[in-house]
């Protein structure tokens, strides 16, 4: 009972703002006649537009290339992370020539994409996954790098089997920074499918987006702005569902959750 | 209980020797000797116990002992097995419990975890001897909790448990009381004189802890200065079992406590208070008996 209490009253907290904005938004816009700055309850009913009518034409393989890319790049990211933090002169030897290339910023890679890939999804997965799955490799490499040396040592004393050793004690040890890296990562992704998007598509909420500016329908220009939003946010939301269930035990350890016993 | 504690077989073969173990860390104009020609033996149910002025490398000591790390010089036996790695027939418990137990898995699962692959146990019999050692440390309910959840003498129980459950011939102990209180420090140190008496293990206990050492151990091995060497091998002959009260206020105790703080205290060496005059504040605590 005081849990659910304690929840609704976090969740009252959470949310107020964003209604008081969009009330404002909503009563601001109300008469608005510019071009530009369409009514909000123009934007909302072009919202529903666009998910009714476009929804499996344009949300859908936004979604389906953001969720591939951000798989590859965790996949990637986190089996090379485990090779190069695990080997430590492959790490030096890969060192610098990582730091270059995780300098270029993902969409720099797009006029090249175009032609290896084309312009349909290969391209934009590939997009994502160059540009999302630095971050992803970077935080395993420092994770498993970090790894307290009494662990190791346990592991050893007690000849914990090397399969053992990787997915019971190197993986978890070093999940919270993989987590963090991940979650970087995700952000990055939406930037980067809206950048693809924008650039050579016939699909997507950024095709959609670039595509009524051009054709100065604002209101719905601002009903994929507001959907972009709405889709990092919840990207953001799922994801904090994920690492609230997979480190509890890390908040647990900093003192943060003496909850749950038993 | 009695009985095992009692006779002590110095015929047979050790469990456990150190044969002229020495540790030289760098080398050439850097190279700096910790450990310099340590020998000693370990009997069969026998629980020993090493003292030393801190910086005597007890640290080095433990680890060159436990397969951790190889010596320069010299070697381990378990049994007439040289000491390559770390060997099976050995477990060890940490100091720092905090550290050592994994805070992402329960207790159960942390005392299964080296029990894992090992031929011939089912997950039925790993949980099933997991059951036992934490119900010999008294911890049969806190299974399905996670170490973080626990107070730290529990958490150093739990490691205990593991090591119990790896079913050692020989536990290695880093001075695993030096992180609780006083009143935790006193109920592990009889948890001990249980598990020996339960398990038959062969125990070698590490404690900069004199009265410690006295109330554990069939013999104290006292380490010297830098580079360590053994000063002495002080057999402890106090009947068993032995009891915090009855048995830290007998004359005997205090006179083997006294005799192995003045055999520390001659050999403290002068480089851990480099302020200060080798006979300096070090030397101003109580009477060295």
């Amino acid at each position: 009972m005081k849990t659910t209490l304690g929840k609704s009253t976090a969740l009252l907290t959470e949310v107020w703002l964003p209604i008081v904005a969009l009330a404002a938004w909503w009563i601001l816009s109300n008469k608005s006649t510019s071009l530009y700055f369409p009514p909000l309850s123009r934007i909302f009913s072009k919202v529903g537009e666009v998910v009714t009518t476009r929804f499996a034409s344009d949300i859908l393989p936004s979604l389906q290339n953001l969720g591939a890319g951000l798989c590859i790049s965790v996949i990637i990211g986190v089996a090379c992370g485990l090779l190069l933090g695990l080997v430590p002169p492959l790490y030096s030897a890969f060192q610098p020539l990582l730091e270059f290339m995780r300098a270029i910023p993902g969409v720099a890679l797009l006029p090249i994409a175009l032609f290896l890939f084309g312009i349909g999804s290969d391209m934009k997965v590939a997009i994502i996954v160059f540009g999302a799955f630095w971050p992803v490799l970077m935080n395993t490499i420092d994770g498993i790098r970090g790894i307290d040396v009494l662990i190791k040592d346990v592991s050893r004393s007690y000849s914990i089997k090397p399969w053992d050793h990787l997915t019971r004690i190197v993986l978890p040890a070093a999940s919270p920074q993989i987590i963090a890296g991940i979650r970087i990562s995700v952000s990055l992704g939406v930037i980067l499918i809206v950048a693809s998007e924008y650039i050579a598509s016939t699909e997507g909420i950024g095709y959609i987006q670039l595509l009524s500016a051009r054709q100065y329908q604002m209101d719905v220009m601002w009903a994929a702005l507001l959907l972009l939003g709405v889709l990092g946010y919840l990207s953001n939301v799922l994801f904090r569902v994920v690492e609230h269930r997979l480190l509890r035990w890390h908040r647990g350890l900093r003192g943060t959750d003496l909850g749950g016993q038993k | 209980m009695t009985e095992i504690t009692a006779t002590r077989s110095k015929t047979g073969l050790p469990t456990l020797t150190a044969q002229a173990l020495s540790k030289t860390y760098g080398s050439g104009q850097n190279a700096r000797q910790v450990l310099g020609d340590i020998s000693f033996d370990v009997y069969d149910h026998e629980t020993v116990c090493i003292v030393g002025p801190s910086g005597a490398g007890k640290t080095t000591l433990l680890r060159c002992l436990a397969g951790l790390m190889p010596s320069t010089s010299g070697s381990v036996y378990i049994g007439t097995e040289k000491v390559v790695g770390p060997p099976r027939r050995m477990a060890v418990v940490f100091q720092d419990y905090s550290r050592s137990l994994m805070p992402w898995m329960t207790v159960e699962a942390n005392v299964e975890l080296p029990l894992r692959g090992r031929p011939g146990l089912t997950a039925a019999d790993r949980r099933h001897r997991a059951q036992t050692a934490l119900a010999s440390v008294g911890l049969e309910n806190s299974a399905k909790l996670h170490p973080w959840q626990l107070s730290g003498g529990m958490q150093q129980r739990v490691a205990i448990a593991r090591a119990l459950a790896y079913e050692p011939d020989v536990l290695l102990m880093d001075e695993p009381f030096a992180s609780v209180d006083a009143q935790t420090r006193s109920d592990l140190e009889d948890l001990t004189h249980t598990i020996k008496a339960k398990y038959g293990v062969t125990i070698l206990l590490v404690t900069h802890d004199i009265s410690e050492s006295v109330y554990l151990a069939d013999r104290v091995i006292v380490l010297s200065g830098t580079p360590t060497s053994v000063t002495e091998i002080v057999p402890i002959d106090l009947p068993s079992p032995r009891d915090q009260i009855t048995t830290k206020s007998t004359p005997e105790f205090a006179e083997l406590r006294g005799r192995i703080l003045g055999l520390v205290r001659r050999h403290q060496p002068a480089t851990t208070s480099t302020a200060e005059p080798a006979n300096g504040s070090l030397m101003k605590g109580p009477d060295l008996g």
